[in-house]
């Protein structure tokens, strides 16, 4: 699959990317066994989502809305499967999530570091956002944040760091189109 | 249609995969129910690889930690090879220490148990010779430790004090040469001296060949020794051989004499009665009250008369062990027969108590009170009750006449000459038995390694013998059949004829081998209904 994608704005040619898609699967296989591995030895890790990282990688690597909601739908629902809640809670939000974060891809330039971590700051915010309101529209429960909001901030912040050495880790997975 | 669905291509793809998985969460929300299908393929997708990683993780982590990173690991082995004997020899000490506990607390039970004063004392060192079998313990002069004190354990006897130094006293143990016990076979009561024969045994002597012995029959002390008090286990029959006389008879003691490490010391002896047969195993509900066999002697036999209170209260049996016939503080042999005696005679005066006939006890044909004695006609046996051990005034025989070595008793005199100290002889009107200080009872005030108070024969312990006592005090009258004297034992006649030597000499003094007794003390134990007759009121 081909998505090549131009900024309208400043009509500059924003190169795509594509990765082996076993070597994809098996990435996301990976991010889901260590967000259940990792807290198991290290506890502080549990406030990492490394699914969700992969999911934007992706998304924001092939630029594209399908493929990026298609990955955000999988891994979500991969995650909901390993976990004990309704199916589709995190399809839904990493859904979401892949479109919107492929579809910013397409307009930006987003292989710059310091990008990433703002869009990973603020895509880790609209995922857990549109958690909450999920939740609490359809399962009818309080929208209570996991974190205080300081350590919200904190957390989104630690993702966005990690999300930046983790990018250029699977950079090297990725191929110019 | 065309190209608004390839304009809007991606948003309907959006929805619609978000309507699916809208419906598919209103589905399990509605229903309750999940989708399982979803769960299993993800979960049949996942967990081969987690076993796959968790294996792989747990095989770099084991190889990591027990092949690679063994730094330190000698150093460490090291120091816990030396916590190990250090802890391995915690816990032999924590074992002696339990077992030193054991020990210790079962002579605590014992001494409890026993009349006696004891003193305990830890053994410190034995004879440096194999000819002299003699012990060390820790308490001496200080402790008042004397010379001839009993040294026992709660198995059985030990031996006797045979030197005494500031802190620490030397032990002829009873297997030693020149030991001498005063011993008799607990079933036929056959009375003999005991001698040691070096090694491990012992050798009872001056048991005829006609009488019968076992093996495994249980000896005890018989307190004829002055030393020992009576009822104190010895041992047991461990081979019979006849000889030309008296049969060769080993004992085996039953007290551990090559594993000695705490004994108790007698300071102040006081009689027990010779236990039965320990039976098997008794009940332990049983074991609270009281067997007709745990009662004294043959006293305690069923059939007997003693069944009254004298009798009632009696120490838990303790197989193998003394014990202790727990009747009253102080009571011996002697105030239990008296008192039941008493009962009987009072029990007679009821019945006679229509007729003139007075009650009381005839005083002796021709005997004069002595002086310091009751009036004669007193009657003797109530004073037995109100006689508290060392509470005897003088004027009481206590010795039997004609024993070498031992106190002389005379009618009424025998008081003076006795080394009892007026505290501790009877009162006028008592008897004899009641009168005289238990077998190894010391005299309080007497001088230091004096012996015992009660220096007598043994046959002064079961007979009450007229001769020695005052006029008015319990007499069997002449002509008594139902008396069974036994040789050497003073009876109704003993007024007018000495007692026949003793057959066993005190193991106290020195023991004469070659010089056998004119006949083997047997007790009366032949008639139930006369346990005791030396005794026997009429």
């Amino acid at each position: 699959m081909r998505v090549a994608v131009q900024t309208r704005a400043n009509k500059l040619a924003v190169e795509v990317y594509r990765v082996n898609p076993v070597v994809a699967v098996f990435i996301c296989l990976i991010a889901i066994l260590l967000q259940g591995y990792l807290p198991m030895w290290f506890p502080s890790t549990a406030a990492l989502d490394l699914p969700l990282l992969v999911t934007i990688f992706f998304a924001l690597t092939r630029r594209s809305q399908v493929g990026g909601l298609f990955i955000g739908a999988a891994i979500g629902l991969a995650q909901d499967s390993l976990g004990h809640g309704y199916i589709g809670m995190f399809g839904i939000t990493k859904t979401i999530v892949g479109y919107f974060a492929s579809s910013l891809g397409s307009r930006v330039d987003t292989d710059h570091p310091g990008i990433r971590m703002l869009v990973v700051f603020a895509f880790y915010y609209v995922h857990l956002g549109l958690f909450l309101v999920l939740q609490r529209v359809l399962l009818e429960k309080p929208m209570v944040l996991p974190y205080t909001p300081a350590r919200s901030v904190a957390v989104a912040a630690i993702n966005a760091v990690l999300a930046v050495f983790l990018f250029q880790f699977l950079d090297r997975f990725k191929k110019a189109v | 249609m065309d190209t608004l669905f390839s304009r809007y291509r991606n948003v309907m793809l959006l929805v619609a995969v978000l309507f699916i998985q809208l419906v598919m969460l209103a589905f399990q929300v509605k229903r309750e129910r999940d989708v399982p299908l979803i769960r299993v393929w993800a979960v049949s997708v996942i967990t081969p690889i987690e076993k796959v990683s968790s294996g792989t993780v747990r095989a770099v982590v084991g190889t990591w930690q027990n092949y690679l990173d063994l730094r330190h690991t000698r150093q460490e082995n090291q120091t816990l090879s030396e916590e190990v004997h250090r802890l391995k020899l915690n816990a032999y000490q924590l074992h002696d220490e339990a077992q030193e506990a054991r020990r210790l607390e079962a002579l605590l039970d014992f001494k409890r148990e026993s009349q006696s004063e004891m003193a305990a004392a830890r053994v410190i060192g034995s004879s440096a010779s194999e000819t002299s079998r003699v012990l060390f313990i820790d308490r001496g002069s200080e402790a008042h430790i004397r010379r001839n004190m009993a040294v026992i354990t709660p198995d059985g006897i030990v031996g006797k004090v045979y030197r005494v130094f500031h802190g620490a006293s030397q032990v002829l143990v009873i297997t030693d040469p020149d030991s001498g016990v005063g011993a008799l076979l607990a079933d036929s009561r056959l009375h003999g001296p005991l001698r040691g024969v070096g090694g491990f045994f012992c050798q009872m002597r001056y048991i005829p060949n006609e009488e019968k012995v076992e093996l495994g029959d249980r000896v005890f002390t018989s307190g004829e020794d002055m030393i020992y008090p009576k009822g104190l286990p010895i041992g047991t029959v461990s081979s019979i051989r006849p000889g030309p006389v008296f049969k060769e008879i080993t004992v085996q003691p039953s007290a551990k004499l090559n594993r000695l490490e705490e004994v108790l010391v007698v300071l102040r002896g006081a009689d027990q009665e010779i236990p039965d047969k320990p039976e098997p195993a008794p009940a332990p509900a049983a074991a609270e009250e009281v067997p007709p066999a745990m009662l004294p002697g043959p006293i305690g036999k069923p059939g007997s008369e003693m069944t009254g209170p004298a009798a009632a209260p009696a120490a838990k049996p303790r197989e193998g062990k003394l014990m202790p016939v727990a009747t009253q503080p102080g009571e011996t042999d002697a105030d239990r027969l008296m008192l039941a005696a008493r009962e009987k005679a009072a029990a007679a005066a009821a019945a006679r108590a229509t007729g003139a006939a007075r009650p009381a006890t005839p005083p002796a044909a021709g005997q004069t009170p002595a002086p310091g004695t009751a009036p004669a006609g007193t009657q003797a046996l109530p004073a037995v009750k109100k006689t508290a051990p060392g509470t005897t005034p003088p004027g009481t025989a206590t010795a039997t006449p004609g024993m070498p070595g031992t106190a002389t008793g005379a009618p009424g005199a025998a008081g003076a000459k006795k080394t009892t100290s007026p505290a501790v002889t009877a009162p006028a009107g008592t008897s004899v038995r009641g009168a005289i200080p238990r077998v190894g009872e010391r005299v309080p005030g007497s001088p230091a390694g004096d012996t015992p108070a009660s220096a007598g024969a043994p046959a002064t312990k079961k007979t009450a013998a007229p001769a020695r006592k005052p006029a008015g005090t319990l007499a069997t009258p002449p002509g008594d059949n139902a008396v069974n004297t036994p040789a050497g034992a003073s009876s109704n006649g003993a007024a007018k004829k000495p007692a026949a030597p003793r057959a066993t000499p005190p193991a106290g003094t020195p023991a004469d081998p070659n010089a056998p007794p004119a006949a083997p003390k047997k007790k009366n134990t032949a008639d139930p209904q006369n346990p005791r007759p030396e005794v026997e009121p009429r």
